[in-house]
C-alpha cells in the first residue's frame, strides 16, 4: 500500500499551495490558484470516497430493465433517465417513492464529494 | 464580464499586441466622432468572458461632439471563439432596444461592421463605473447601503424590458416567439441532454417535473436571460448599467424573475431570494412601478426549478467542452462539478429532498 495515500498526498500539495505559494501569488493568478485547490480538495475526496464499496443503487429502481450485476453505472443512468423521459415515474406511488430516495441518495453521495459543506447543510434541512 | 477596474494609467499603456488595433481604430473613432480627432490614451482588456472580449478604452477627442477625455467600452468577440450565442450586430441592436426603453444600460455609441478595423465585428458602447462581483455585492453593505432600493431598481429595469413586445423590426433576427416558451425550452433542453454522452438521471427528472407542471403559456416579451447578480453594475448603491445582453430572447417575463432569485445566483447570502441583494418582495414592487404584476410562489419555483436545470445543463456542457478536449480549462472542468449542487437544489424545489 502505498504511504501517504493519494488523498494525504493532496492534502500536503494543496497545504503548501495555499499557505506558501498563494500570499506571494500575483493579483491576477490567484483566481487560478483558487481553482487549483479547489481542484485537488474534490480529487482527493473522490480518491477517498472510491475505496468505499460502490453501491448500484439505480439497479434498486427498475431490476426488470436491469439484469443484475451486468449493467455498468453508465448504462444504468441512462436506463433510468429513459423510463424518467418516457413518463413510467409520473403517478405517485412506491415505485415513484423509490426513484426519489435514490435520486437524493446519488446526489448526496456526489455532493459529499464535490460541495461537502451544501451536502451537511442538507443533511440538517431534512432532519 | 467585470468593469470595476476602471482606473486607468494617465501615462502611455497599451499593450504592445494591440499597437495596430491603435492606429486604426483612432482612425475609425475620428471619423465617428464627426469634426474631432481621437487619440487612443490606454486600452485595457477586462477581466470577464470567454466568448466575449470588453476592453476599456481611454480615447482623448479634441473637437466635436465628444470633444474631451472619453472612457469608452469595445466588445468584440475573443479571437479564440467557440460557440457564438448571438452576433455582435445583433447584441448591438438589442441594446439600442431596450436603452431606448429606458433599460439602464451602458449607451449604446457605435457599431463597426468593416473588419478592416480590427479583423473582427465590434460595438462600443459607454463606460459605466461601479462593481459588477456578485460575492461582494451579497455581503458588503457600503456597496448597497439600502438593499430593498436596489431591489426595487431592478425590478423596474426587468419592467421596462419586458414591456418590449414583439414584433419589433429591429429585432426580426431573434428567432420568433414561441406559443408555449416554456414547452419549448423543456425540448430544446432535452435535445441537449441527448447530445451529452453520459445521461443524468436527476435532470431528466426535473425536466419530467418542468413538463408535468408546466404554467399556461402567455403573452410572449423580450427577456434577457441572464438577469443576474454579476451581471449588472451597482456604482453608490444603484445600479449603474446592465450588461450581457447575447441571450436576449422573446419568453415569458417569469423566467427572468426565476433565474434571478434561483439559489444559484444568491452567491450564498440565501436568505436574501433575490440574487443574494434583497427580498422578492421589493423586486416586485420596483417592477409594478412600471408594470402592475405579481409573481405567485408556485409561480416563482417552477421558474426557479428551470434555472437550476438549464444551469446544470449548461455546467455538464461546459464541462464536456473540456472533456472533449475542445477546450482545456480547469474552470470548465470544476464547472462540472457544480452539477451536483444544482441538482440538490433542483430535487429540494420540487420536494424530494
Amino acid at each position: 500500500m502505498n504511504r501517504p495515500d493519494a488523498p494525504e498526498l493532496l492534502a500536503a500539495a494543496r497545504a503548501t499551495l495555499m499557505n506558501d505559494v498563494l500570499p506571494s501569488v500575483p493579483e491576477h493568478l490567484r483566481y487560478e490558484v483558487r481553482m487549483i485547490a479547489s481542484a485537488m480538495g474534490i480529487a482527493a475526496r473522490e480518491a477517498a470516497a472510491q475505496s468505499q464499496a460502490k453501491v448500484d443503487l439505480f439497479s434498486e429502481v427498475l431490476p426488470e430493465s436491469m439484469a443484475a450485476g451486468s449493467a455498468s453505472p453508465d448504462d444504468a443512468r441512462r436506463t433510468i433517465a429513459a423510463a424518467i423521459r418516457a413518463g413510467v415515474f409520473d403517478t405517485p406511488g412506491a415505485q415513484q417513492q423509490k426513484l426519489r430516495a435514490v435520486l437524493a441518495k446519488t446526489v448526496y453521495n456526489a455532493l459529499m464529494i464535490s460541495n461537502p459543506k451544501a451536502a451537511q447543510s442538507s443533511e440538517g434541512q431534512r432532519s | 464580464m467585470n468593469m470595476s477596474q476602471n482606473s486607468l494609467a494617465s501615462h502611455q499603456d497599451i499593450p504592445e499586441a494591440l499597437q495596430g488595433w491603435q492606429r486604426s481604430l483612432e482612425r475609425y473613432f475620428s471619423n465617428v466622432v464627426l469634426n474631432g480627432k481621437a487619440t487612443i490614451n490606454a486600452m485595457k482588456r477586462l477581466s470577464g468572458g470567454a466568448i466575449q472580449e470588453n476592453w476599456l478604452l481611454s480615447v482623448l477627442v479634441q473637437g466635436g461632439d465628444f470633444a474631451g477625455e472619453n472612457k469608452w467600452v469595445l466588445r468584440t468577440d475573443s479571437s479564440s471563439v467557440v460557440q457564438v450565442s448571438m452576433s455582435r450586430g445583433h447584441e448591438y441592436a438589442v441594446l439600442k432596444a431596450v436603452y431606448e426603453a429606458g433599460v439602464q444600460v451602458p449607451a449604446p455609441l457605435w457599431l463597426c461592421n468593416d473588419l478592416d478595423v480590427i479583423g473582427r465585428e465590434f460595438f462600443v458602447m459607454q463606460a459605466v463605473s461601479g462593481t459588477a462581483a456578485g460575492h461582494r455585492l451579497v455581503k458588503d453593505d457600503s456597496l448597497v447601503p439600502d438593499r430593498s432600493a436596489l431591489c426595487r431598481e431592478l425590478g423596474r429595469n426587468l419592467a421596462k424590458l419586458h414591456a418590449i413586445r414583439p414584433p419589433r423590426e429591429s429585432l426580426a433576427f431573434l428567432p420568433a416567439p414561441e406559443t408555449d416558451p416554456a414547452r419549448s425550452i423543456i425540448e430544446q433542453y432535452l435535445d441537449f441532454l441527448d447530445e451529452l454522452p453520459q445521461a443524468f438521471p436527476v435532470i431528466e427528472w426535473g425536466l419530467r417535473w418542468l413538463h408535468t407542471n408546466k404554467p399556461n403559456p402567455i403573452e410572449s416579451c423580450l427577456i434577457h436571460r441572464d438577469f443576474r447578480t454579476g451581471n449588472f453594475m451597482v456604482d453608490r448603491g444603484s445600479v449603474s448599467g446592465i450588461l450581457d445582453w447575447e441571450f436576449t430572447a422573446w419568453g415569458d417575463w417569469r423566467e427572468d424573475i426565476g433565474w434571478l432569485t434561483a439559489k444559484c445566483w444568491r452567491f450564498g447570502n440565501n436568505a436574501n431570494v433575490a440574487g443574494g441583494i434583497g427580498g422578492v418582495s421589493d423586486l416586485m414592487a420596483g417592477y409594478s412601478d412600471i408594470c402592475p404584476r405579481e409573481i405567485s410562489s408556485e409561480e416563482l419555483r417552477y421558474w426557479q426549478v428551470m434555472a437550476h436545470v438549464r444551469w446544470a445543463i449548461i455546467a455538464v456542457q461546459q464541462a464536456e467542452r473540456h472533456l472533449s478536449g475542445q477546450q482545456h480549462s480547469l474552470e470548465l472542468a470544476l464547472t462540472g462539478r457544480l452539477v451536483p449542487e444544482l441538482e440538490h437544489n433542483i430535487l429540494t424545489l420540487i420536494g424530494d429532498y
